[in-house]
């Protein structure tokens, strides 16, 4: 063990300032983050913000050779083969040095970056798995071909024809299924597919591997990766089993909208027991005011936004994927309703989401930690009997009692309702006897001065994926609907004296409703257009 | 007992066969120099002893192991500089010395400060900054330090300067002085060798030409001269061990290869009656240069 230590020494000694590379590319993109989010505008470009991320990989990929033409195993030169070192010794040096300086030291300076992000122990513990399993992934590809190269170049053309050569056996076995009549292989076997090629392929990479360390016998490692190819090209061509697991059950919207169930010490959060129910699972931490003129979803695996919106939703749930993040954002929004109703579920501070929507509970517990205010009014607007409107042209009025200027404000519902509220029939259900759709919206209204809030979304944008930090920063500017559209000071100062209301009406009929409040008169009226 | 011992040793580079059938017996003790010219398959050879490259066929046995089989006990005890040898450049000679001694049980310090000494070198200079007689010096030491039952040398003295070269043997002469070691020496360095070698072996296009003593080889190789008188000289028919031979009036001169006196001069009466022989020793490169000449040009005739 000592004298694998002591090439291990070596190695880092030589590869001292490659690994201290490797972690200032690693540093890189996160330094890149912060810059760009600062506040001070997008002074790096995207190329570079781009090439910083996907360079830590590349990196490694290339340290893999280099740790291992420390000691060459491919030409008859080495230094080691010569003095009394075994392959097998070699190998644990060099899997010692892999780990060590590949595989936990990027775990390492990356923790301040998901501390800083908000990640806790089990966050963090799913972070650097990740890593690992990236960083492991890479050495697994990159020993066998750094153990059949003698020098870089050659190493760089093995990785480069090994990828094209992949690429042409799976393009030839799908291109033989397909011209066989078997183009319509089903989803779950051709998932088989790809599972069965990787293990094949991991098999290969291991082999080669310890036959190269081991025996140091090439014509070995090129005939297992010939026979590999063909086993891959072979799976693709005659492998019909289905034996990947099904697909998960949706998660139910009711389970969903039972996340938030409590209030604690003037925190919102959530309390099991969770269903045992295969979807999200879902840890809802609601508190704390953002900014006031930045709004940060920090520690996000993901971002969910209003369907009309983009969607993003992690790769596996793109297709159908946006029924669960609408239900997940109306199930909250029917509870409390997120801070604005301008297009974005969650604009403010943490939101986490789990990654693995449709898997098997308990596979992640995500975290959603925002600011959510609870509705203190709903003004229920009844239906007039034979009246009728059109979907636009809703008035609501708002006169603030004690508002200095009493102005009052008169809004849109239909430019603050977010539109699949309005459409969404599992949560508003006319009565049967009730013809007409149903409309709502939410105001965040300050009792004192009557302004109702609104957000500026022309503020810039910074999205960025960091070393599994993947962080959407936006930066709004509030405005107070009544007031000039002067900026608010102080946001937190100005949302104490807020109130959350929410307008329920249906758009046929003609009604009028007068909310009172301590402090503030809502009057909610229409007329509607004869039919 | 022989240290190294090879039995039909045949190795191919694809088509081209390095070495055809080699059997090569070292004794332990010996200084064996395995001649030939470039591409005779000399390191070829060694590189198959050294298990750097695996045999096509045959066998080469160290230490009475198959070389394929050679683990770590047994490199502890061998000593291997080649010029093709791809040293740890960035290390100072003194993280060379320091990388190497933990693998060998036997190390010496007292050794290798007195080599250190012998030899001069800079300990703190990296090896890429080392002259390349320093740096075969240097993996010399490093080669050295744990006293190797067996030093195999792979071309040492390719590409150093006389006086480098001078140091270099007079450095392995002095150290084989401190211990009981067998040396393998590949070289066509012949002048060098002849100072070392007690044991000589040739090499050519991949075949043993020959394996014996410097002194059996030095003792039967002789140039003759045999200055004719005037009287006759039957030319057609002469021994086969007679090389080079040729006529310059009345001088034949050629080189016997299996020269005994009484034998040589006998048979020189039946060729040329009147004729006075006279017998000069050879050195090693004489006889190596003779060696080639001769198949250099019975390759010639075979081609004609």
């Amino acid at each position: 063990m000592n004298l694998i230590w002591h090439i291990f020494r070596k190695d880092a000694r030589r590869l001292l300032w490659p690994v201290l590379g490797m972690l200032a590319v690693t540093l890189l993109p996160m330094g890149l983050a912060l810059i760009s989010v600062s506040g001070k505008g997008s002074v790096v470009p995207t190329v570079v913000s781009f090439i910083a991320t996907m360079m830590p990989p590349f990196v490694s990929y290339f340290l893999v050779m280099g740790f291992v033409a420390e000691d060459s195993i491919a030409g008859g030169g080495a230094f080691w083969k010569t003095r009394p070192i075994a392959g097998a010794r070699l190998l644990a040096a060099k899997l010692i040095g892999l780990v060590l300086l590949l595989w936990v030291l990027p775990i390492v300076v990356s923790l301040p970056w998901w501390l800083g992000h908000g990640y806790g122990l089990h966050e963090c513990g799913r972070a650097a798995a990740w890593v690992l399993f990236v960083q492991a992934l890479l050495t697994l590809v990159a020993l066998p071909i750094a153990a059949l190269s003698d020098k870089l170049s050659k190493f760089f053309l093995i990785s480069l024809y090994g990828m094209l050569l992949l690429t042409g056996v799976s393009l030839l076995g799908h291109w033989h299924s397909a011209i066989s009549g078997q183009a319509s292989i089903v989803a779950g076997v051709l998932a088989s597919q790809n599972r069965v090629v990787g293990l094949i392929l991991i098999a290969a990479c291991a082999g080669v591997t310890f036959i190269q360390f081991l025996t140091r016998r090439s014509w070995l490692s090129w005939g297992l990766i010939v026979v590999a190819l063909l086993s891959c090209l072979g799976v693709f061509r005659f492998w019909s089993w289905n034996i990947s697991r099904e697909s998960a059950r949706k998660p139910d919207p009711a389970w969903v909208s039972s996340m938030v169930i409590r209030v604690v010490g003037g925190k919102w959060s959530s309390s099991g027991p969770y269903p045992e129910l295969n979807g999200v699972l879902v840890d809802c931490e609601f508190s704390g005011l953002p900014m006031p003129h930045v709004a940060s979803i920090r520690s996000v695996d993901n971002f969910v936004i209003w369907p009309d919106q983009t969607v993003s939703l992690p790769a596996w749930a793109q297709g159908e994927g946006r029924l669960e993040a609408m239900a997940l954002a109306l199930a909250i929004g029917q509870k409390e309703a997120p801070l604005f109703q301008s297009g974005m579920a969650f604009l403010v501070s943490d939101l986490k989401i789990a990654e693995r929507l449709n898997r098997d509970a308990p596979a992640y517990r995500g975290k959603i930690a925002g600011q959510f205010l609870k509705m203190e009014i709903v003004a229920d607007l009844p239906v007039v009997a034979g009246a009728t409107a059109s979907h636009h042209g809703f008035g609501v009025g708002i006169e603030a009692v004690n508002e200095p200027q009493g102005d009052g404000v008169r809004v849109l519902l239909s430019e603050y309702a977010p539109e699949f509220l309005t459409k969404d029939p599992s949560l508003f259900t006319p009565a049967t006897e009730v013809a007409g759709r149903v409309h709502d919206a939410y105001f965040i209204i300050n009792r004192r001065r009557g302004g109702v809030l609104n957000g500026n979304l022309g503020g810039r944008e910074e999205v960025y994926s960091v070393s599994t930090v993947r962080s959407f920063h936006q930066h709004i500017d509030f405005l107070p609907r009544n007031s000039a559209e002067r900026p608010v000071g102080d946001l937190s100062d100005w949302l104490k004296d807020a109130v959350l209301v929410k307008i329920v009406f249906l758009d046929e009929g003609t009604y009028e409703r007068t909310v009172e409040t301590p402090r503030l008169e809502i009057t909610a009226a229409q007329r509607s257009e004869s039919k | 007992m022989n240290i190294i011992e090879t039995n039909q040793l045949t190795h191919r580079y694809w088509r081209t066969e390095a070495l055809r059938g080699l059997d090569l017996a070292v004794p332990a003790g010996s200084v064996f120099a395995l001649l030939g010219a470039n591409g005779a398959g000399k390191t070829t050879a060694i590189k198959v002893i050294m298990n750097l490259l695996r045999p096509t066929s045959g066998e080469a046995r160290v230490f009475g192991v198959d070389s394929r089989r050679l683990g770590e006990a047994e490199l502890a005890k061998i000593g291997y500089v080649s010029e093709n040898q791809q040293l740890p450049l960035w290390m100072t000679v003194r993280q060379l010395l320091d990388y190497c001694r933990p693998f060998y049980p036997t190390w010496d310090r007292a050794l290798e400060a007195k080599l250190l000494a012998q030899f001069d070198l800079p300990t703190e200079r990296k090896l890429k900054q080392l002259s390349r007689g320093m740096l075969m010096k240097a993996a010399l030491l490093s080669s050295l330090a744990y006293r190797p039952k067996l030093l195999v040398l792979d071309e040492p003295f390719s590409g150093l300067d006389p006086l480098v070269r001078d140091d270099f043997v007079h450095g392995l002469i002095e150290a084989s002085e401190l211990g009981e070691w067998t040396v393998f020496i590949s070289s066509h360095d012949i002048e060098e060798v002849e100072r070392l070698a007690d044991h000589i072996g040739l090499l050519e296009s991949g075949r043993l030409k020959f394996a014996e003593t410097t002194e059996a080889l030095l003792g039967r190789f002789r140039r003759i001269d045999v200055t004719l008188q005037g009287g006759p000289a039957a030319l057609d028919v002469v021994p086969a061990g007679w090389l080079e031979l040729q006529r310059e009036g009345d001088l034949v001169r050629f080189v016997d290869n299996q020269y005994e006196r009484a034998r040589t001069e006998q048979a020189c009466r039946e060729r040329f009656p009147e004729g006075a022989v006279t017998a000069h020793a050879m050195t090693l490169r004489e006889i190596f240069i003779t060696l080639a000449r001769t198949s250099r040009d019975s390759l010639k005739r075979v081609k004609a």
